[in-house]
């Protein structure tokens, strides 16, 4: 192995420079995984859960927006959240599935938070409920809160 | 100088990226863009008691509103499935006190009361109480009011 004394030579750094270069292309490396580990993470596209984790039914999902009094969701939670209504509606037996979308409209789970008046009145009266209208709708959007 | 060994090398160029590539994975898993003010993202972290409890709300809300706003053949028939699907504790007793509103024949409001008792027993201290706020709860008849066999100090005076 060459001892170093005094100042380095031209020659004598030459024979470190691989060295150098491949400490560098290996932290490179390292650098480069962190950023795609973390990028592909982030997206949902990392072809392996690291850390796997539980995860909640359409159903348990839908329990949530039904029980949260002011429902605030980003525009891709409102999109998943009609996801779910469809999934849950689907499974939901036919007089069930008919209260549940008419619950659904009066809270606007399906409307991105905004109450579907119109299409809960046409919802109750195909019910024949004895009260479909808004006062009373209205009353059946806060009571139905679980 | 000592060359590494092919083992060192797979370990240093190989693994060691892929297990930083993992772990930083799974740090941008949990702050994924996708999850953001979502409901997944609300429930990710809970545990499987507490997925089960909110699985049961939708049924719960449905029974709410049918007893807001339903009709008594709706209100019957949405109580039946709730007694089938609640064990005893105070859920079932608001059911049975329920059914007890709606029930026109005074042995049955009785029969169901005391059934409302088994399964919570906090209901038997002040029933007629526990049944005027499932009636406050009934925007429409059947149920909207305690029948009379509830009605505290007895039958309300009738004007002459």
């Amino acid at each position: 192995m060459v001892e170093f004394s005094g100042h380095v030579t031209a020659a004598q750094r030459q024979t470190t420079a691989p060295g150098a270069a491949r400490r560098g292309a290996l932290m490179g490396l390292y650098l480069v995984a962190l950023v795609a580990g973390y990028s592909l993470g982030e997206r949902g596209k990392f072809p392996i859960r690291v850390f796997p984790e539980a995860t909640s039914s359409p159903l348990a999902r839908l329990g949530v927006a039904l029980s949260t009094p002011r429902l605030a969701l980003s525009p891709e939670g409102w999109k998943a959240l009609r996801a779910d209504v469809d999934a849950v509606l689907a499974t939901q037996k036919p007089e069930q599935r008919a209260v549940l979308e008419l619950v659904v409209a009066a809270r606007g789970l399906a409307s991105g938070g905004t109450p579907a008046w119109a299409e809960a009145e046409a919802r109750c009266k195909a019910l024949r409920w004895p009260r479909c209208d808004r006062p009373a709708l209205e009353a059946l959007a806060a009571r139905s809160r679980p | 100088m000592k060359k590494p060994s092919l083992a060192g090398a797979i370990l240093k160029w190989a693994l060691g990226p892929a297990a930083v590539m993992s772990l930083a994975a799974g740090v941008g898993e949990s702050q994924r863009a996708d999850r953001k003010g979502t409901l997944a993202e609300r429930t990710v972290s809970l545990p499987d008691a507490e997925l089960r409890k909110l699985e049961a709300l939708p049924a719960a809300a449905l029974a709410n509103a049918t007893w807001t706003l339903g009709s008594r053949d709706a209100v019957r028939a949405m109580l039946r499935t709730e007694l089938d699907r609640l064990p005893e504790g105070p859920e079932r007793a608001r059911v049975l006190l329920r059914l007890a509103l709606v029930d026109d024949n005074f042995d049955g409001q009785a029969a169901l009361i005391a059934q409302a008792c088994v399964a919570d027993p906090r209901t038997c201290d002040k029933p007629s109480q526990a049944a005027a706020l499932e009636a406050r709860r009934r925007l429409v008849a059947p149920g909207n009011r305690l029948p009379l066999s509830l009605l505290e100090g007895g039958h309300p005076p009738i004007p002459r």
